[in-house]
């Protein structure tokens, strides 16, 4: 059966970070399963990779610092070195969120993927915007791949090296009291595969013979993990700028745990950030290991690479990490509270490797095939702004979409790999309390819903749809602070060819007819909303009756009273 | 550890700390009843502050235990600030991280002490113990997640949602008429800590509160505006969509409360820009604002993140404990010259201490930490608790490997005394802390 409009558009809010009325159109033609078909098998496009982007906008503001304040700008003792800031992935991010209808669904996952695997700039990390854009491209890149494959990568990533610090880990050295560095070794696990406690397939928490929970794993375990991850050390040398202490024949030289190059040198801003990190043998623990009540055996002897590939596979093969990951994406693309049925199908996609395809073709087309259950979450409010600003083609003169992320950051409280700690954004029971505590459900997009953040929300739509104050781009370098970007959107709304703008051109001439105005609310909620039937309607069209003439205005209140009622903040599945 | 924790022996080793009766819990009701307004500022180092660089000790033998222990970590001796005049009652002497020179002020000044070696308990245990899994021990120990959280329940066998400082609100707040602000103030967003079976934490930032931009000025337009955020029955019946709305009425409500009793306070002396100082100054302003909000007693909520100090610790910590140092400073100050010293206590904590050894660069999750406790109300200069010994391996009955120091002083018994000092009647201490009990805690 094909499914109605309001069904797509209701999987589109699921399955991409949002989706305009033509695309609604052409999706309802094709079928929810064939597009979602071609989606997935689309291989990577190199153009929509992160690195790429990141890079060219960084070159860019590096090459207007040379122009308007010379070549000492960059290189010369004592000077700001122009690093690649975080804000030129933030950049590259929103251009490639905001800009065109391929790998819908891949950028999707990806920015799904994030909020699991995190690192964040809320670190030293700020200072590699090339880095992270790396980072990000595994994340885009193995996003229908195998999730071994994926783990692997990011485990020797230096980003996560430097994150969660086993980069620089060596082996115990018992005479100076130095043991090996626990951190990833216990967050890969936490986090990343099996979690704390067993689970069986549908997720839900196994009990011992007493009731209580079963650990997956203690301390024992975590220390022995953590002699795995040793002997890691970025693959070379990188510096951006030539000084007393640097010379750029020193770039690419490999990084050595004994080379007598201080330590501190060995990571950020000095090591190449997007090459990944390698095992030096002499650093690395080579005894036999063992863990996991035996489920992982290592004889010793073998390489890091080597370990460190087997224990990856080994965790995403325990029976854990398939509820786990599954639950995880669940509550990203769909529902807060998915059934253990639910959990269970899309687990049993994800097979020995973690094969990823097959647990999100699972993930957004089970709830087609099951409406009668309950699919609901609060959309996190980057999602809000990502589907809003989609919905009508945001674009600018310049076309360069290269938003700084800081003001809806500051608002809002959430910025792609910018998480204040590495248990991402919100924790995933949080609930707040009222009905859906009573009603034993978790929402973990609340926690970014208090009294500061539920109202900046609505001011930051005032500003947008009022004021025409979007969110702020910057292609030019600040007076101020001269090795920076602008990023003072004060002074960046002023820029006009950079400004942002929404395409209302379908919707003007809807307005343009006071006859039309009901037409014009349906459209706009259907795709905002997935309803057929918005209950908004008459409250909207009462509201605007007013000034029915003024066909801007009349656009502008409808947008802003969609955009702030939670027919748009929650996303709904099961809507008819 | 020789012998089990009990209030006898945080009451005398924690002689220092038990000033003024309050923190003692010798305080009796009625004369609570008549109190001032009170409250308790809690900043959590978020991550695990590597607090056995920050209370180090100082005397020649002890310091050198520490320098062996600790390796390439150690401090050297004379960057130590002496903490004069103080020894514990095994004659060290100890002293603070080069950073914190207002702290040692503070100390110095007897407003601010330390409790030595805290940690979520489930009840008081030896390494043996430890190993053989005898005693129960808190779920997820060493880990941040549930660490974090047990310094907020006081429930280590559990993952609750509910905190401690909630609980207080539900004792003092029972009911909150619609606009009024609760009396559990967070600058750190939603929280458990704050909430309880009832209360919950109002949010606000370093600049106070926020409210809704288009109620600002009365058109017509903006009052038909303010329809998007009426509910029908298909939205009420919804609880998502229910709670997404009424979250947003509610804090504009009490925004408009909240703004007005601000906006008579001014703050005297100044604070850095960092984060954690604002937010200091503006837990300073809605503590003089109490009275107008309704309050007797608050709560006020920090987090300042970051401590996670796997890495680069002895960098990363000089320049934190520079902020806490500074701010606390200047919050103490501020206070002083608002004439609301004596209502106020400021505490620390933090997900665990860490491991003593060294993974080369920084330290790995360990479990008993130290503390700052600020304030006129305790009887500062002191350290309560037990300084555990910092040897490694079996000559140490607290080193449960690694370095991993086995807690002597529940978070449980701090806090304890903090609620009864925030007006927490003794008898319902057990509603707060059902542990204390099994912690050979008096109630």
């Amino acid at each position: 059966m094909k499914p109605t409009q309001a069904q797509t558009s209701c999987f589109l809010m699921q399955s991409t970070l949002g989706a305009h009325n033509a695309l609604l159109d052409q999706v309802s033609d094709m079928g929810i399963h064939g597009w979602l078909d071609r989606e997935l098998n689309q291989r990577p496009s190199e153009g929509e990779q992160y690195l790429p982007l990141t890079r060219k906008i960084w070159q860019h503001f590096r090459s207007h610092l040379i122009e308007r304040h010379g070549e000492g700008a960059i290189n010369g003792d004592g000077n700001n070195p122009a690093l690649p800031y975080k804000w030129y992935f933030h950049m590259a991010w929103w251009h490639h969120a905001l800009s065109g209808d391929e790998h819908l669904v891949r950028k999707r996952v990806a920015q799904a993927l994030s909020e699991l695997l995190v690192i964040s700039d809320q670190s030293v990390l700020e200072l590699d915007a090339l880095g992270m854009a790396d980072y990000y491209d595994l994340l885009y890149t193995h996003a229908f791949g195998y999730y071994d494959e994926l783990l692997e990568a990011v485990s020797l990533h230096p980003c996560m090296g430097v994150y969660l610090s086993h980069m620089n880990n060596r082996k115990a050295d018992p005479t100076q009291h130095i043991h090996p560095d626990e951190n990833y070794a216990r967050e890969i696990m936490q986090l990343f595969t099996i979690g704390l406690v067993e689970l069986d397939d549908d997720g839900r928490e196994k009990q011992d013979s007493q009731g209580l929970p079963i650990p997956t794993y203690d301390n024992r375990d975590i220390k022995e993990l953590a002699r795995v991850f040793t002997g890691i050390r970025a693959a070379s040398y990188k510096h951006e700028w030539t000084n007393s202490f640097w010379e750029s024949s020193y770039n690419g030289y490999p990084v050595g745990f004994s080379d007598g190059v201080p330590k501190a040198h060995k990571t950020i801003p000095f090591v190449d950030m997007t090459r990944p990190m390698q095992v030096e043998e002499a650093f690395h623990d080579r005894g036999p290991k063992r863990l996991l009540k035996g489920r992982i055996r290592l004889p010793g002897k073998q390489k890091g690479a080597t370990e460190i590939r087997a224990v990856v596979r080994a965790l995403v093969a325990h029976p854990n990490t398939a509820p786990f990951v599954a639950r995880h994406l669940i509550r990203q693309l769909v529902t807060s509270n998915p059934s253990p049925d639910y959990v269970a199908a899309a687990a049993a996609k994800f097979g020995p490797r973690g094969d990823l395809k097959a647990m999100v073709r699972e993930i957004l087309t089970y709830p087609l095939a099951h409406p009668g259950e309950n699919y609901r979450k609060l959309k996190s409010p980057l999602l809000r702004v990502t589907q809003l600003l989609r919905a009508f083609k945001v674009h600018n003169d310049s076309g360069r979409l290269w938003l700084i992320g800081d003001d809806i950051q500051e608002a809002l409280g959430q910025h792609p790999l910018s998480a204040p700690t590495v248990f991402n954004f919100y924790s995933p029971d949080f609930v707040p309390p009222g009905p859906l505590e009573n009603h034993n459900l978790t929402a973990p997009e609340f926690q970014l819903h208090g009294d500061d953040t539920a109202i900046a929300y609505v001011n930051t739509l005032y500003q947008w749809f009022f004021g025409e104050f979007y969110p702020a781009v910057s292609t030019r370098i600040s007076d101020q602070e001269p090795n920076v970007a602008e990023l003072d959107p004060e002074r960046l709304q002023e820029i006009t060819e950079d400004r942002l703008r929404l395409n209302f051109s379908e919707l003007t001439a809807l307005a343009q007819r006071p006859g039309n105005h009901r037409e014009l609310v349906d459209r706009v909620c259907r795709l905002l909303t997935g309803k057929r039937r918005p209950a908004l309607k008459k409250r909207i069209l009462d509201t605007v009756r007013d000034y029915r003439d003024r066909p801007d205005w009349v656009i502008q209140t409808l947008l802003f009273m969609v955009a702030v009622s939670g027919d748009f903040t929650v996303l709904e599945g099961d809507n008819g | 550890m020789d012998k089990p924790i009990t209030r006898r022996d945080f009451m005398k080793t924690g002689a220092t700390l038990a000033a003024g009766a309050a923190l003692a819990g010798h305080l009796p009701l009625d004369a609570w009843a008549g109190a001032p307004p009170r409250a308790l500022v809690f900043i959590m180092l978020d991550g695990g502050n590597d607090s056995f660089n920050m209370l180090v000790p100082r005397s020649g033998a002890d310091h050198r235990v520490y320098a062996r222990t600790r390796a390439n970590l150690a401090l050297d001796r004379s960057v130590l600030l002496p903490l004069s005049g103080y020894r514990d009652d095994q004659g060290r002497e100890f002293g603070l991280h080069p950073a914190m020179a207002d702290v040692q002020n503070l100390f110095q000044k007897q407003q601010l002490s330390f409790v030595a070696n805290v940690g979520p308990m489930v009840r008081p245990l030896t390494r043996d113990e430890f190993y053989t899994g005898q005693v129960p021990l808190p779920l997820g120990l060493l880990s941040h997640a549930d660490q974090f959280r047990h310094w907020l329940t006081a429930r280590p066998l559990e993952r609750t949602q509910r905190g401690w400082f909630g609980r207080l609100a539900d004792h003092h707040q029972p009911r909150l008429k619609a606009g009024a602000i609760p009396m559990n103030i967070s600058l750190a967003g939603n929280n458990i800590l704050q909430r309880g079976q009832r209360a919950v934490p109002y949010s606000i930032t370093d600049n106070g509160s926020v409210g809704l931009a288009f109620r600002a000025d009365a058109s017509p337009l903006n009052r038909n505006l303010a329809r998007a955020l009426e509910m029908d029955a298909s939205q009420k019946a919804d609880p998502f969509k229910s709670t997404y709305v009424s979250l947003i009425e509610k804090a504009q409500r009490r925004h408009q409360t909240f703004s007005k009793a601000l906006s008579r306070v001014r703050v005297p002396t100044p604070f850095d820009n960092t984060p954690l100082a604002q937010q200091l100054k503006m837990a300073a302003r809605a503590i003089q604002a109490g009275p107008d909000l309704g309050h007797g007693v608050q709560t006020f909520f920090i987090r300042y993140i970051g401590w996670d100090h796997h890495d680069e610790l002895l960098n990363n910590h000089q320049r934190m404990l520079s902020v806490v140092s500074r701010a606390l400073g200047q919050f103490q100050r501020a206070l002083d010259a608002m004439g609301t010293r004596s209502d106020v206590v400021t505490f620390t904590g933090s997900d665990f201490g860490r491991t003593l050894t060294s993974n080369g660069n920084g330290t790995d999750h360990g479990w008993g930490g130290h503390i700052l406790v600020m304030g006129d109300a305790i009887r500062g200069g002191g350290i309560a608790g037990r300084y555990p010994h910092l040897e490694l391996g079996a000559g140490n009955p607290l080193d449960a490997g690694d370095g991993v120091i086995i807690p002597t002083t529940p978070t449980d018994h701090v806090f304890a005394e903090l609620a009864q000092w925030a007006g927490m009647p003794r008898e319902d201490l057990g509603n707060l802390f059902p542990g204390l009990a099994q912690l050979g805690h008096p109630i």
